[in-house]
């Protein structure tokens, strides 16, 4: 026996379906057969009853009436039955047989037959316990009824021929049952040999062996299963280098600011705290304790963006003026690498959001695009209105991302080169960020061609705003305060 | 591996299947078979079979008491039936044989083989005519051959004894006629032999067995002039009041071949002497043949005559008269006493009747009638409407039959009949079978 499984369930659903179609095309094939068998000598002794009736017509019965049962009985012979002649209340007057019968014939041929219809019976034989059937019709002389004729026939090599196709259409059955069941014994098996397989695989991986794979060419839905299941150790993998790779990077960013911390304070104790020198350290320590800080709070940001515990506060947000105040935050930065940061904006693009964590949004985007600008190019800042959306881009003609790292760079802790600073989480965070405001971040890039950022936000209109406005007059951000 | 195993035994059961030769369809018709006979008739079938010649058919008698082949009587009086059959042979001298088979545990074993005469068993009957318990074999024979028209009137009798080893012939006989009765009232039965030679002449005789031999006890001279005894019975013909009942012999001649007409006689045995009791035969004249029998159940034979209805003796053509079958019995001296009147419907074959018995002489059928379309039955002395009968289409009986009760149907004619006196129409009838009415019918006759 099959042990409990898919498997058994397959090879038994086959084997249910199968054989109940089996056992009902059977039944009815074998009725039919047998109604064939039984119909058609039935037929042969009708259409010699029918023959003979036609015959006896042109026979004159002696001038006395009295039916002359001899000639009766070998004009209505009929080879392999048995004739019997009865009168109409179906007492025996003579048979073909050499005998007479024992007991009187009570079978239901003969009241079908008085009631003037081919009577039929099939049943046994009392003495001889033979399977036989009957066949009987009331004869008329002159309008009268005057004799029943009743032919047995013996329908033991009838029954005998019905047994052996029985027989060979249930040897026909089994056979075909036994195909099916080999057949999907073989389906069964090729769904739980690979699913066994991915079973085993996936156990490894489980034990943490993420570099074992699923091999083999499975079809559809398996191979379907088997590839992703490969996918996801990949992903793992990839994942746990990144987030090696932020820990070094962050180990990095976070050792560079305190190692000048600690050189200025062992400096300045051990420079007997010169006054000009101090203050050039504390500056310094200040500006590093500053930077830390921010990276802190950046990584507590995306902390709190992961656990759905960032708390934005909802107001009337004009992206023009954000992006107008965001551009004179990062002037110095780009003017240092002589970078123009020019602004294309429509006229009032409302949208509805938490002013400070747009400008972080903007903050970081634009930062990145002066970032990996080469000198004396242009960052372009374009805002324009898309059906009920505010679309806001920057556009940069910088070192541009190449397509493999394209699709990686808005995933958290991913640097394209993690030695060039960073924490690696600023896009991850814009893009969660804008989602939280209903908005959809892209990234469109060229390797050395340049990066379009596209913030898709919904717009905010006119009348809403004004509504709203009165109503949240007192939680305005400080953004919208500034009008 | 495994799976090529499983594939193989499908398919060597399939040429297994294949190869037996078992064809998968025959003709059913080809399959039918005589049903078997109980282990015991198919072992004295089969001892006959192999008893009897090639080319030889076992045969009925044309005249018998059962419609067996196979004839199982106590021949030996030994308690245990002998089986007795027949066949014939296309032998040129004699083509009759008679085999005795006799069945000793469960076995049967042929005991003996004797031969008839002639070419065909026209009687055959088991009676004991020796007075020893012992059955004998009453056979007749005769030697005509289907082909030949003209019915011979001499046939051979033969009267065999069995006495558990051979067959011995005991008489032999030529005959017309013959009847197994008991005319002498000795409580043992006698041979009465009819032989006629048409025109020469015309004998009786009783036989009975005496002393080992078969004496003549007497032999009665009868005017040869008739064709022949169509109808021979034996029984009682007269009783008394006090119950004394005399047997005797009625025998229905019919006069000549092309007429239909036919004359009875009565002959009884008075203190060992035949005699034809009804002197004037001419008062048994009809003009078709009709059959003397019992009709009413009291166990004297009727004879039949036929009476034209009062006022239809003139009518020339027979065929129109609607006549009246009137039941005589013999009235002990040289007349005859009147039992019962019915009308007969030749053509159609029914009866309407028996009319009741004050109903006699007084009854007629009116002259303006016509066989085959309606007769009105009236009192001969008031006038009125007994009964009426009418032969309708089938499609006129539908149209009405609330007014006219079924009487008898026949191809194309239903014949309906009303009746404004009380009797048993249908008496006759009725006694024929009581199923003969078709089942739509049976609704009228229930509610009768």
């Amino acid at each position: 026996m099959i042990k409990k499984g898919i498997r058994r369930q397959i090879v038994m659903h086959y084997f249910i379906v199968v054989f109940s179609t089996l056992l009902l095309a059977e039944v009815i094939f074998l009725l039919a057969i047998r109604s064939y068998y039984y119909d058609s000598i039935y037929s042969h002794i009708k259409q010699h009853i029918t023959l003979m009736e036609e015959y006896q017509k042109f026979i004159t019965t002696s001038d006395d009436g009295r039916t002359d049962l001899t000639n009766l009985l070998s004009n209505y012979k009929l080879k392999f039955t048995e004739l019997q002649i009865l009168n109409p209340q179906g007492d025996v007057l003579i048979n073909s047989s050499e005998f007479q019968p024992d007991v009187s014939i009570k079978t239901s041929d003969i009241s079908q037959a008085q009631s003037g219809n081919i009577g039929r019976w099939v049943g046994r034989q009392p003495i001889t316990g033979e399977d036989v059937m009957a066949v009987s019709k009331m004869e008329q002389t002159n309008g009268q009824d005057a004799y029943i004729v009743r032919y047995v026939t013996s329908l033991e090599r009838v029954n005998e021929k019905l047994l052996n196709v029985t027989l060979l259409a249930t040897g026909v059955a089994a056979a075909v049952l036994a195909l099916v069941l080999a057949f999907s014994l073989g389906l069964a098996n090729s769904i739980v040999k690979p699913l066994n397989t991915i079973t085993a695989i996936s156990a490894q991986m489980a034990k943490g062996k993420f570099n074992v794979r699923i091999k083999g060419d499975y079809k559809y839905e398996l191979g379907e299963l088997a590839s992703t299941l490969n996918y996801m150790a990949q992903e793992i993998v990839r994942s746990n280098q990144v987030k090696d790779d932020f820990i070094s990077s962050i180990s990095h960013e976070l050792r560079t600011p305190l190692t000048s911390i600690k050189g200025w304070s062992e400096t300045i104790n051990s420079g007997g705290y010169d006054p000009e020198e101090t203050k050039i350290g504390m500056e310094i320590i200040t500006k590093e304790t500053e930077r830390l800080i921010g990276l802190v709070e950046e990584i507590l940001d995306f902390s709190k963006l992961q656990q759905n515990e960032m708390k934005v506060v909802f107001g009337r947000v004009d992206l023009k003026e954000l992006l107008q105040e965001i551009m004179l935050n990062l002037w110095t930065k780009a003017e240092k690498r002589s970078i123009q940061l020019r602004l294309d904006s429509v006229d009032k693009p409302l949208v509805e959001g938490d002013a400070n964590r747009l400008k972080q949004v903007f903050l970081n985007l634009v930062d990145n695009a002066i970032k990996f600008s080469h000198e004396n190019s242009f960052i372009d800042l374009q805002v324009t209105f898309e059906g009920n959306n505010v679309v806001v881009q920057v556009h940069d003609t910088g070192i541009g991302i190449s397509e493999d790292h394209l699709v990686k760079v808005k995933d958290r802790f991913f640097q394209v080169d993690p030695l060039n600073g960073g924490t690696g989480l600023g896009l991850a965070i814009s893009q969660q960020l804008v989602e939280l405001h209903h908005g959809i971040l892209l990234i469109q890039s060229e390797l050395g061609v340049g990066t379009t950022i596209v913030v898709r936000l919904p717009r905010l209109l006119e009348e809403e705003t004004a509504v709203q406005a009165q109503e949240t007059q007192m939680q305005l951000p400080e953004g919208s305060r500034n009008e | 591996m495994v799976k090529r195993n499983w594939l193989y035994i499908p398919a060597a059961l399939l040429l297994v299947m294949m190869l037996s030769g078992c064809s998968f369809i025959t003709d059913p018709v080809q399959l039918m078979k005589t049903p078997e006979l109980s282990a015991e008739k198919e072992s004295l079938r089969s001892i006959i079979e192999a008893n009897r010649p090639e080319n030889s058919t076992l045969i009925r008698a044309n005249a018998e008491e059962d419609t067996n082949i196979i004839h199982f009587v106590d021949l030996d009086n030994d308690g245990v039936n002998e089986a007795v059959v027949f066949y014939e042979t296309s032998e040129q001298n004699i083509g009759i044989h008679g085999m005795i088979f006799k069945k000793t545990g469960d076995a049967w074993a042929k005991q003996t083989t004797f031969d008839g005469e002639g070419k065909v068993l026209e009687s055959l009957y088991f009676k004991d005519m020796t007075n020893d318990g012992h059955m004998e074999i009453v056979a007749g024979f005769s030697g005509k051959s289907d082909n030949e028209t003209e019915e011979d009137l001499q046939n051979g009798l033969i009267i065999y004894s069995y006495n558990g080893k051979n067959v011995e012939r005991i008489l032999e006989l030529p005959y017309t006629n013959y009847v197994i009765s008991d005319m002498n009232r000795d409580h043992m039965n006698d041979l009465t032999v009819v032989n006629l030679k048409r025109g020469e002449s015309n004998f009786i005789t009783t036989y009975q067995y005496k002393d080992g031999s078969f004496i003549e006890l007497d032999k009665l001279e009868m005017k040869p002039y008739i064709y022949n005894y169509y109808n021979v019975a034996a029984g009682k013909v007269y009783a008394d009041s006090e119950g004394n009942s005399v047997e005797g012999i009625v025998l229905d001649a019919s006069l000549s071949p092309v007429g239909e007409s036919s004359i009875t006689s009565i002959i009884v045995m008075e203190d060992g002497k035949l005699k034809s009791v009804l002197p004037k035969e001419d008062q048994t004249l009809r003009m078709y043949r009709v059959y003397s029998e019992d009709i009413n159940g009291d166990g004297i034979i009727e004879i039949p005559l036929l009476e034209p209805p009062a006022g239809w003796s003139y009518f020339k053509n027979q065929d129109d008269v609607p006549y009246f079958y009137a039941y005589y019995q013999w009235d002990g001296k040289s007349g005859l006493k009147f039992v019962a009147e019915k009308f007969h419907d030749f053509k159609n074959d029914f009866d309407f009747g028996y009319f009741p018995p004050q109903l006699h002489n007084k009854i007629t059928v009116d002259t303006k009638s016509q066989l085959g379309k309606y007769l009105r039955f009236v009192a001969t002395d008031t006038g009125k409407t007994i009964a009426e009968i009418k032969y309708f289409t089938q499609s006129e009986w539908d149209k009405q039959s609330d007014d006219w009760k079924y009487l008898y149907r026949t191809n194309g004619k239903v014949i309906g009949y009303k009746k404004n006196f009380d009797f048993d129409v249908m008496n006759n009838n009725k006694n024929k079978s009581k199923d003969e009415v078709p089942p739509i019918e049976r609704k009228d006759r229930q509610s009768e």
